[in-house]
């Protein structure tokens, strides 16, 4: 870890991590680490002495991670040709004893539970303790109910935002992802809420939000049906009782479906609006997601 | 600057407030200090246990035994849940405490922990991560009991009951806190608390910051003496919270 500070490994609530700030001096360039609060830690304020000091700590049991934020490309070219950035700067305004000053950016946060004791260490908790659906983020659904306007639809599960390199979601930034998560399907975790006793957190799609084109002219009962698993991205937290969600992308929509009602087989996605069952041979409308 | 108020009828300028003797007359001495001896804290023996209760999201059981008396409960955490209604951009929380004792309580006095209870961890947990969502945190009282078996009369005995629902408290709220890490739920800190001559004191941040307080009665003039029993009483719940986590965690 290129930080200087000693980062405990092991957190609990109320454990301070680290300042908000800490610097070095490394051959005449000084170095300012600037620690971010991420998952599992909060920036709160402490007396200390008449003053009050800002800590990093922990709100959760687990071990404590450190990783430095990555600038994206277009920052670091910028750093490299042009001395007077954000990122770099003369603090002295001689030319000749110029110090140069760095600022590194180092996200801190707390995973639940140790690292052995961990399957997969990228992967939040299984369950919504932490993994509340946020804006933007991808999740599985259920259809509960269709109206002309819109679909009601349960949450089943969130999409963790970490995802490693080689497991499908994410791993080419905002890429195409193939239906059901393809490989990253690890990464879904599915809610201890039983959607029986009513508890999961429920979503709308509405019909404007069903797909990108032609809109105006979407026909709910053509794009769901009641039982299909929806694979949605979160648009915003909605009201009290309903997450707003849009499945307007190619690898957003209806992942499984059985057809006739749920009365047949599972059917698979022939095109993007259509769906056959391999028993039957017979097709029904959906608004399908991008199968691979 | 010399405004004068004419609205009120004001003595002459020189006058001076009215000071009263020292009434003389005996107040009678609480005998609640006799109830918890300074003794038996320090013998208290603590057991804390997390994660037994399987389809909750988190729980914990506290067990503390003195030399004449023995007290456990359990709290669970369920939740985050969604919320019917309308928007919250914060987590609510509920706690509920039931009462599994010999009809000591009644409701309304166990309703009024609960809610002092709740004005305590609406500030530890850390609400804002939680939107749109609810966490029910039940408390059962399992057993408290005192182990000698000295005969009392009515007066001793209801004076033990009004005290012991404040002892009661500081066990409450580890627990809870207990269950809540366990679940993995957000907190500030760990939240504990002391109990000394029936007041309870609720801390964080190394006692540096007072989170919760309570008085069922006593003397109000050992207020800090209270204050610092309740701190140390505090310090120890908290090392053993930790230790606790921690030997989980290893």
């Amino acid at each position: 870890m290129a930080c200087n500070f000693q980062f405990p490994e092991i957190a609990y609530p109320g454990k301070l991590i680290c300042p908000q700030y800490g610097t070095e001096n490394k051959d005449g360039e000084d170095i300012i680490f600037n620690y971010v609060p991420g998952p599992g830690t909060k920036l709160i304020q402490y007396e200390h002495n008449g003053r009050t000091l800002e800590a990093i700590t922990a709100t959760l049991v687990g071990t404590v991670k450190c990783e430095e934020e990555k600038k994206t490309d277009q920052e670091e070219e910028r750093e490299g040709t042009d001395q007077s950035t954000e990122e770099e700067k003369s603090v002295d305004a001689s030319p000749n004893d110029v110090t140069r000053r760095t600022v590194k950016n180092i996200l801190v946060s707390v995973l639940p539970g140790t690292e052995k004791g961990r399957k997969t260490n990228k992967y939040a908790n299984n369950d919504f303790a932490n993994n509340l659906p946020k804006e933007g983020d991808i999740v599985l659904t259920r259809v509960t109910r269709l109206s002309l306007q819109r679909a009601n639809v349960e949450i089943l599960a969130v999409e963790d935002k970490p995802s490693p390199i080689d497991s499908g979601i994410g791993s080419n930034g905002s890429g195409i992802v193939a239906a059901g998560g393809g490989s990253g399907a690890a990464t879904f975790s599915v809610s201890q809420a039983s959607s029986d006793l009513g508890e999961t957190f429920r979503g709308i799609i509405r019909s404007q939000d069903v797909r990108s084109t032609d809109r105006d002219r979407v026909k709910v009962i053509e794009c769901f049906k009641p039982g299909d698993i929806v694979r949605a991205q979160v648009l915003s937290l909605g009201d009290g009782t309903n997450y707003y969600l849009t499945t307007a992308r190619n690898d957003l929509g209806v992942v499984f479906a059985r057809a006739a009602n749920g009365a047949g087989g599972l059917m698979y996605a022939t095109d993007w609006q259509m769906m056959t069952s391999p028993v039957t041979g017979a097709t029904e409308k959906r608004k399908c997601a991008k199968p691979f | 600057m010399n405004v004068q108020d004419r609205r009120r009828l004001l003595g002459p300028g020189a006058a001076k407030p009215m000071a009263f003797s020292n009434t003389t007359t005996h107040v009678p001495e609480k005998k609640s200090t006799d109830l918890t001896p300074k003794g038996n804290e320090s013998e208290q023996e603590l057991s804390l246990h997390t994660g037994f209760i399987e389809n909750c999201n988190g729980s914990a059981l506290v067990e503390a035994r003195s030399l004449g008396h023995q007290t456990s409960l359990i709290s669970a955490v369920y939740g985050p849940r969604s919320i019917r209604g309308s928007f919250t951009s914060q987590g609510t929380i509920s706690i509920q405490l039931k009462n599994g004792l010999l009809e000591k309580y009644n409701t309304n006095e166990l309703k009024e922990v609960s809610s002092f209870l709740m004005g305590i961890f609406n500030s530890v947990v850390n609400l804002s991560r939680y939107p749109k969502s609810g966490i029910d945190i039940f408390v059962y009282l399992t057993y408290d009991k005192d182990l000698t078996n000295n005969p009392q009369d009515d007066d001793s005995q209801s004076k033990m009951t009004s005290s012991q629902i404040s002892s009661l408290i500081p066990h409450c709220i580890t627990s809870i806190t207990l269950a809540l890490a366990d679940a993995g739920i957000e907190l500030v800190d760990m939240a504990g608390a002391g109990e000394a001559n029936g007041t309870v004191v609720s801390f964080i941040k190394n006692g540096e910051e007072i989170v919760g307080f309570w008085k069922d009665d006593g003397d109000d003039e050992d207020l800090l003496e209270c204050l610092d029993r309740c701190k140390e009483q505090y310090n120890r719940y908290r090392d053993l919270m930790i230790s606790c986590l921690m030997n989980q965690e290893t």
